[in-house]
């Protein structure tokens, strides 16, 4: 009972209106900016990658890092600063049972902000063609039927090839029997629309000779790289078609299933970083200060060098857990160049384990400090 | 109940009290001593906010630090001001009998209880940022005698109240130490401590320079002179009065500035006693009085013979 109000007591300390205010920024910004990037865009607004964009730099890389820094720091520097941390250490309650509960309403605090600015962003990303992630292709799968079955007829590159040596023989003889000026049959798009699906249907259909060429999206990869069966092999099927042919077919990939995932791993990640700061607070007075070069020096910088290195940062196992498409070749900088030189990805599991040891040990450790160490507010000594 | 044997607190090269020895029971000790004596810090050992450097330090025989099974024997109203400045007076009341670990039934009635006693109740849902320095003395003091403590440190109770709130206060202290309570009150101002007891702790530059009954210790001071400064508009006349009276040991005239008489006296209360008649029966007009030897750091002056 006391617990549950010291956590109601120290929630309701959080939602000042001065941090609401703050809060409200932080959550709006990323949305407010994908709403921008597709006023200005446009025709040629790609929702799934302005999501993947600001979710890993906005949402993850900052919203959620500095939610964090001053949060988790400010429970107990706030106290301290504030000369109030004499009422908590006076009363006969246990020490970690207060920190505990202040811990849970800020990493609670940083949770909810990052959730909805995140939902906001999805929102804001969302094309209006975008399809519901199903695996099968259908007719309002593709962009434009004529330019397909055209395509089809001489195909510009590979994968369309590929789709084309797959045809059936009634289909191929449709679709080179068509004249493109002329009308379209139904016959022949369901025809097309039957093979395409045979084909996503059968087995894993990359082979270095069709897709040597093509710029895979990293989720692909990564579904590839887990040996898909079943769902998720036709998945791999279907993603490796939208990538060789991103001039015919929508993308399956919704936000929304990116949005689920992330939706997941970022409580995960506000637990961690709050647990974090919340230690160094305990350990020292200008935890704020030295939270925010953590946060932005460290956490920015050590997560894109290579080999093992990366394990030191919070942000490598996020990015495994939760990981968002990578900026396009043509925009290569020495950060790309820096990710280029990572061959060692941290596997998932131990993402997870990394994850929750920095909870259980970071939380653990500062509860154990704030219960030891001596907190008295500087002050004239009478 | 309240034990320190031989206790040294260093902060870093800085030395907080040292090497204090006292034992404190029932009825109300008052723990006096200038800014910078250490009072402060006796009081953080013993609220085990704390822990001695050396020696020990003890609260119905156990150590306080951290230890919630004193804490709940023991109420605190710390000197600093600050507190929690959004909540409103009862909220932040509520929330230390929470902290007490005192059971949701009868909450109500005993923040009621408690701000009532300190004469605080009236102001209870205004928030705590709107209240003035003598609103939250009442406040800290609520929030120490809240669980019924059978110990209560009070660090500068009276601090920022005015004279009917110290009064108060005073017989509220009285009262709780006439219930069998150990009430200490840290204070650098002796005549608010002659008011409320005659047990004194008396410290200074992290020592303990004496310890009792106050008379003794004023016995003591009374043998050293006395400075009074009286600002009048006939300084020669009112010195050549007073220098008549057996007490008054010099005076000194200063005729400029408005005028004034400093007068050395090793018997102050015979002074205070008799001046108003003197002053009077010569028909001088006083324009000020005060006593620059009237605060503790004279006293210390004294006893340390500086």
């Amino acid at each position: 009972m006391a617990d549950l109000y010291i956590l109601r007591n120290a929630l309701l300390d959080l939602a000042r209106p001065a941090r609401l205010l703050v809060c409200g920024l932080l959550v709006l910004a990323p949305a407010g900016v994908a709403l921008l990037i597709r006023g200005v865009g446009r025709g040629s607004f790609d929702g799934i990658a302005t999501y993947d964009t600001l979710a890993a730099l906005l949402v993850f890389g900052f919203v959620l890092v500095i939610l964090s820094v001053v949060f988790g720091t400010g429970v107990i520097t706030r106290e301290i600063e504030q000369k109030t941390i004499v009422y908590l250490l006076t009363r006969p309650i246990a020490r970690w049972r207060i920190l505990l509960m202040k811990y849970l309403a800020a990493a609670l605090a940083v949770t909810v902000t990052v959730e909805v600015s995140v939902l906001l962003l999805a929102a804001a990303t969302t094309a209006p063609r975008e399809v519901s992630g199903a695996v099968e292709v259908r007719a309002v799968s593709l962009r434009d039927r004529a330019q397909f079955v055209k395509a089809l007829q001489f195909p510009p590159n590979s994968v369309m090839q590929l789709v084309r040596d797959n045809l059936s023989e009634q289909t191929l003889r449709d679709v080179d029997g068509w004249d493109s000026g002329g009308i379209l049959r139904r016959g022949l798009v369901r025809g097309v629309l039957r093979d395409v699906n045979r084909l996503i249907n059968g087995p894993l259909i990359y082979t270095e000779a069709t897709f040597g060429n093509v710029q895979l999206q990293d989720d692909t990869r990564q579904l590839m790289s887990a040996k898909p069966r079943g769902v998720a092999l036709r998945r791999a099927n279907r993603w490796l078609l939208e990538d060789g042919l991103p001039d015919y077919l929508y993308r399956s990939r919704t936000t929304g299933m990116r949005l689920g995932r992330d939706l997941l791993i970022l409580p995960i990640g506000a637990l961690a970083y709050t647990a974090l700061f919340l230690l160094l607070a305990a350990l020292i007075r200008r935890a704020l200060i030295a939270g925010l070069l953590f946060a932005f020096g460290w956490e920015s910088w050590v997560p894109m060098t290579s080999g093992k290195f990366q394990m030191l940062s919070i942000m490598s196992y996020l990015r495994t857990l939760a990981p968002h498409a990578k900026v396009d070749a043509a925009s290569v900088d020495l950060t790309f160049l820096l990710q280029m030189l990572t061959p060692e990805a941290i596997p998932v599991r131990v993402a997870w384990g990394a994850l929750i040891g920095i909870i259980v040990v970071g939380l653990g450790t500062a509860l154990l400090v704030f219960s030891l160490k001596e907190y008295v507010p500087g002050e004239g000594d009478g | 109940m309240i034990e320190l044997a031989r206790a040294s607190r260093w902060y870093g090269q800085v030395i907080g009290i040292n090497d204090i020895t006292f034992t404190v029971g029932a009825g109300i000790t008052a723990l006096l001593g200038p800014n910078g004596a250490g009072k402060s810090t006796v009081l953080k050992l013993v609220t085990g906010q704390l822990r001695p450097s050396s020696g020990s330090v003890s609260v119905f025989g156990k150590r306080p630090f951290a230890n919630p099974g004193v804490l709940r024997q023991v109420g605190y109203c710390p000197e600093v001001e600050n507190c929690y400045e959004e909540m409103s007076g009862r909220g932040f009341i509520d929330l230390m009998d929470v902290l007490a670990g005192l059971p949701p039934k009868g909450r109500a009635d005993r923040v009621n209880s408690s701000m009532e006693r300190t004469g605080i109740l009236y102001a209870a849902e205004r928030k705590v940022g709107g209240y003035s320095k003598g609103m939250r003395q009442r406040l800290k003091v609520s929030q120490a005698i809240l669980h019924d403590p059978a110990v209560l440190i009070l660090d500068e109770p009276l601090n920022g109240l005015d004279p009917v709130g110290r009064r108060e206060m005073s017989l509220l202290f009285q009262g709780l130490a006439a219930e069998g309570k150990c009430v200490v009150v840290s204070s650098h101002i002796l005549y608010e401590v002659e008011q409320l007891t005659h047990n004194i702790l008396l410290m200074h530059r992290g020592r303990l320079r004496a310890q009792g009954d106050i008379y003794g210790i004023r016995s003591l001071i009374d043998l050293h002179p006395h400075h009074v400064l009286i600002r009048c508009d006939r300084p020669r006349d009112l010195a050549r009065g007073l220098l008549a009276e057996s007490y008054v040991i010099s005076a000194k005239v200063d005729e400029a500035a408005g005028g004034s008489v400093e007068i050395e006296t090793r018997a102050p209360d015979a002074l205070y006693r008799a001046l108003p008649e003197i002053v009077i029966g010569l028909g001088v007009v006083v324009a000020g009085f005060e006593s620059p030897d009237n605060n503790l750091e004279a006293v210390f002056r004294y006893l340390v013979n500086e």
